[in-house]
């Protein structure tokens, strides 16, 4: 593993004679945080501050244009628990999470291990292009070219389906089948990447590992089980944690455009119902409180992955 | 090293300098834009009218440019005291969401078009001002030329919220080709609901067993259509939510039935008009304000016909669209937004606007589009104002009852449990 | 690699696993693409053959007009280049903050500074949603609705994975080198700009493009600030092809839209493929 000596700061040159104080010392000494800090500002201004301002927002009730805001303490979170469309909310918000963790997680791991074999063939680069196509693309472009597809009468899916003598799904417009259009769509926009990080991972084991393991008369499964995995792990964790994170988040755009939130807002989660009332019908108050929920709810889900599932990532 | 570095640097720096460059220019044509500047005497007054219609619209006979396009410029010609910028943010909801942005930062836009049925939120919420308070004496005579009972409809507790633009109702339309094959005659089937049953069962045979109708876009508007039609009310006069009546409830079931006969398209709003145009289903309820965007699209004859009677009842259609209000808050720039809205009302104006499929609200005696007389039958019969959702979360009160209306009518919950759950749950939402 | 002898007929074997691998691959791309086929080639059809009742693979009288026919109905042109210059701004501003950063992080000492970083790691727990409210109204206040510093400024914090990773392939450089340059007299900002710049550039690479792609395509949050038509980029602007109810469905031009916005992302990813890769097996996710 690496060695990385961490450089002191103002450490001694020969070359720098000591002195009671410089300028060249005092900017030395500032530099690491003159370096880090436009980030650390931006973050507490656009990330940091905007937590707490959600908070207090979510404890008042205001439409954006008046200039007062009405107090209403914990109204606005008793109104959520009560509301039947929340609660709707919350159960495609939960689809969401138990079907796509697992798709973005473990599929594109499987297609990194089916590449493997045939790395050093030439269509790689190729190959490697197209699958990550649909992550190189916009949301709103995606969903469009889904549309027709998912088209009742006139679309691929349905043509498909009664030429081979079956009857007509209605894709976007049945409850029961919308939701899982809408998976498959951000499925299949956002694996390349994930993808990329497994083929990265599985690239970057050192290998003197593989030789030495080779020598000693391991096979390529056998390599793959005891060395490779293992080691990839640490990215495995990675993109667990990130795709739980963010997985609510990457299907607003796959939503806005396919279904709006239908059918019957079945497919509406709670990030696109935050947007709804936040931003067409200017309830800041309750978007703010949704908000709060939402990144306690991340902060607990995120605690339980790193209680019970970071102990059996393998780090070099 | 140090060559490449120092290039580096430079190029980084032009980057970041062209960069801000970039910006500052980019954000002073925004700020210029966002805000109605006030001239000094002598110059026009400038203001900014929000509308919807920056896009092209199908079969306008000359221009490439929408009819309200046209009519800002044309007002823009012959004014030599104000200039209207019109700008379109997208549709109702982002018009709407636009013009509250900007009035939460204090630049407030002249002129709004905000749907009928915000009609409640424009005043409280919104403050939008009453044209008496604009036009002053002007007021009575340009207001005249509005039909009479046009002019209810824009009214609130005695006082014109604002003026009737994107005046339309719903109506149905058919592809005249496919009923013919089918052998039905569309004056016969579109009397009433039975008789409408019926034809398109025949006509489902020319359709491979498609469904045959297509209920467009936001339900709860043609589900006002047809529950006042059958004589009940979604709100009443006391402004409570009473869709639970049985007229409505025998209504909605009309619907219902017709979907559990295979004949009702329950595909997303965005598939129902493709699924028209290209000839899967052989009717759509739309706005009439579509007429011309489909004239344009259709590669098959288009016929129209107003809505379909309950038997003897009287048809009872709401209209729909939209009114301009006015928001502005000085009086310099409420004196310019009168003088665009006495333009628009009159009969140069108002011909200029009369080349989208929307009816003619003046009593101007205007040509119509060819298509149109089946909402003419329906506005000469009266038309009620569309649902005026009463509170500060109107909007989100629409949108609950409206799915409850895809719900019922695509037999995803039945009609008396889903009529109980959207009034309980709407009721919660006016309070 | 490593050879070791093997019998004839398990190379006979690997060999038509591999076949059947290449197959299997292949299909799986062609399926991944074939919704891209389908927007180049109703790009290229008429309004009346876009929605037919039997499904047309290829148009059959394939027209170019809905290219420039996109621009006149819609201000394409302007939009393409608000996205450009938001995406090119945007990756700029986040280069700018999140080198230096990464630079700072991985190889200077002192006080907090792992506290420091753990703050910056920690913003990826926050979903990009819950910080969407207070953004508006802030950007609100500060009057940059409608500009674009009000949709990049906000989002240049959402740079801790580029952080992360610049401070993994960072840690990679020789000490050597860091030594040497110490001994010379160098120093931390003649460091970072002599010395830590030049050797890290497939990672500023990689990190410019994954960063142009994600502002090239973002959606929700340009969505909420830029209202004018003319101010929109590519992405949010393209829906107005087909979502305006009240008049014609322009699928053919939005198809050449969506097409025009694919390209750039399409072509820069395949260029700079083998950097990202590369990059990211150096200074991979090894903890």
């Amino acid at each position: 593993m690496d060695t990385v000596r961490k450089q002191t700061v103002g450490g001694m040159s020969a070359t720098q004679p000591r002195r009671g104080f410089s300028w060249y010392r005092l900017r030395e000494q500032s530099m690491p945080y003159l370096l880090v800090a436009p980030l650390l500002i931006l973050i507490g201004v656009f990330i940091y501050y905007p937590l707490f301002y959600s908070s207090y927002l979510s404890f008042f009730d205001w439409n954006f244009v008046r200039p007062d805001k009405d107090f209403v303490g914990w109204d606005n979170y008793t109104r959520l628990l009560d509301e039947p469309r929340f609660r709707r909310s919350l159960n495609a918000t939960w689809i969401y999470i138990v079907a796509l963790v697992p798709i973005q997680v473990f599929l594109p791991l499987g297609l990194a291990l089916l590449l493997w074999p045939i790395r050093k063939s030439r269509m790689q680069g190729a190959y490697r292009v197209m699958l990550f196509s649909p992550t190189v693309i916009a949301f709103s472009v995606a969903a469009v070219m889904w549309l027709w597809i998912f088209n009742p009468l006139q679309g691929l899916l349905n043509h498909i389906l009664i030429d081979f003598g079956y009857s007509r799904v209605n894709w976007l417009s049945d409850r029961d089948t919308a939701i899982w259009c809408v998976i498959i769509v951000a499925t299949w926009k956002t694996i390349g990447f994930n993808l990329l990080l497994y083929l990265a991972a599985l690239e970057a084991v050192p290998g003197d590992y593989i030789e030495a393991a080779s020598l000693d008369g391991a096979n390529h499964w056998q390599i793959m089980k005891s060395i490779r995995f293992p080691l990839i792990t640490p990215t495995f964790f990675f993109v667990l944690v990130t795709t739980v994170i963010s997985v609510n988040d990457d299907v607003f755009g796959a939503i806005n455009v396919l279904t709006d939130g239908g059918p019957f807002e079945s497919t509406t989660n709670i990030v696109y119902y935050l947007y709804q009332q936040g931003f067409r019908y200017f309830q800041i108050g309750a978007a703010s409180a949704v908000s709060v929920i939402v990144f306690f709810a991340t902060v607990l889900l995120t605690w339980v992955q790193f209680r019970f599932v970071e102990k059996h990532v393998h780090y070099g | 090293m140090n060559e490449i570095s120092r290039r580096k640097l430079v190029g980084a720096g032009a980057a970041v300098a062209a960069g801000l460059g970039g910006i500052t220019a980019a954000s002073a044509a925004g700020a210029n834009r966002s805000q109605p500047a006030v001239r000094a005497q002598g110059e026009k007054e400038e203001i900014t009218f929000y509308h919807i219609w920056g896009t092209p619209p199908g079969g306008t006979p000359s221009d490439s440019k929408h009819p309200a396009e046209q009519l800002i410029e044309a007002f823009n010609a012959q004014s030599t005291t104000t200039q209207v910028n019109g700008q379109t943010p997208g549709n109702y909801f982002e018009t709407l969401q636009k013009a509250q942005a900007d009035m939460a930062a204090g630049n407030v836009p002249a002129l709004v078009i905000t749907p009928w049925s915000n009609i409640h939120y424009a005043v409280e919420g919104l403050g939008v001002v009453p044209l008496e308070e604009v036009g002053g004496d002007e007021f009575e005579t340009v207001f005249g030329n509005v039909k009479e009972n046009v002019r209810s409809l824009v009214q609130l507790d005695g006082q014109t919220v604002g003026m009737p633009f994107a005046f339309s109702c719903p109506i149905f339309y058919y592809n005249a080709d496919i009923l013919a094959e089918a052998g039905v005659d569309p004056d016969t089937m579109f009397a009433t609901w039975e008789s409408l049953t019926e034809g398109m069962k025949t006509v489902q045979g020319v359709l491979d067993g498609n469904p045959v109708i297509g209920i467009s876009y936001n339900k709860d508007w043609p589900a006002q259509t047809i529950i006042q039609s059958n004589g009940g009310r979604v709100i009443n006069d006391d402004g409570e939510f009473v869709v639970d009546s049985p007229e409505s409830a025998e209504a909605m079931q009309t619907i219902a039935d017709i979907d559990a006969a295979g004949l009702y398209d329950r595909g997303v709003s965005a598939e129902l008009r493709p699924s028209f145009v290209g000839g899967s289903t052989a009717i759509f309820v739309g706005s009439v304000a579509s007429l011309g965007g489909l004239i344009r699209d259709v590669p098959f004859t288009l016929g129209t016909s107003p809505f379909p009677t309950f038997g003897d009842k009287p048809r009872k259609a709401s209209s729909g669209g939209s009114f301009i209000g006015v928001y502005a808050r000085e009086d310099a720039q409420r004196a310019a937004a009168w003088e665009f809205l006495k333009f628009a009302l009159s009969e140069e104006g108002y011909k200029i606007w009369m080349q989208t499929g929307y009816l003619n609200a003046t009593t101007y005696d205007l040509p119509i589009l060819e298509g149109q007389e089946a909402a003419y039958v329906q506005l000469d019969e009266g038309l009620t104002s569309e649902t005026q959702w009463p509170g500060a979360r109107a909007a989100e009160a629409q949108v609950t009852w409206g799915t409850y209306v895809e719900r019922i009518w695509a037999n995803d919950i039945g009609v008396e449990e889903g009529l109980q759950e959207a009034v309980s749950e709407v009721e919660a939402i006016i309070g | 690699m490593v050879s070791l002898s093997r019998p004839n007929g398990a190379r006979q074997r690997e060999g038509i696993g591999r076949v059947f691998l290449h197959g299997f691959v292949l299909v799986l791309c062609v399926l991944t693409i074939f919704p891209f086929f389908w927007m180049l080639s109703t790009s290229f059809k008429v309004p009346n053959e876009v929605f037919t009742k039997e499904i047309m693979w290829l148009p059959k009288t394939p027209t170019l007009s809905n290219y420039p026919d996109a621009f006149d109905y819609f201000p394409v042109a302007r939009w393409f280049w608000n996205s450009f210059g938001i995406a090119v701004l945007t990756t700029a501003g986040k280069l700018a903050i999140s080198v230096p950063a990464a630079f700072a992080f991985a190889r200077l000492s002192f006080k907090y500074d792992k506290v420091l970083f753990a703050t910056v790691l920690a913003t990826m727990i926050v979903p990009g949603v819950v910080t969407v409210v207070p953004n508006y109204v802030m950007v609100s206040r500060l009057g940059w609705m409608g500009t674009w510093q009000g949709v990049i400024i906000p989002s240049l914090p959402h740079t801790a994975f580029y952080v992360f990773l610049l401070r993994q392939y960072i840690r990679t450089l020789p000490q050597e080198l860091i030594d040497a340059a110490r001994v010379d007299g160098a120093s931390t900002l003649k460091m970072l700009t002599q010395i830590i710049l030049p050797n890290i550039r497939p990672g500023i690479a990689v990190v410019t493009i994954l960063s142009f792609l994600s502002a090239w395509n973002q959606y929700l949050w340009p969505l909420l600030i830029l209202s004018d038509f003319e101010s929109k980029t590519l992405a949010i602007g393209m829906q107005f092809f087909t979502s305006n109810t009240e008049s014609a469905q322009l699928w053919g031009p939005m198809m050449a839209t969506a097409t025009i916005a694919a390209l750039p992302p399409l072509i820069l990813y395949a260029l700079a493929q083998k950097q990202i890769i590369n990059t990211f097996v150096t200074s991979g996710i090894k903890g």
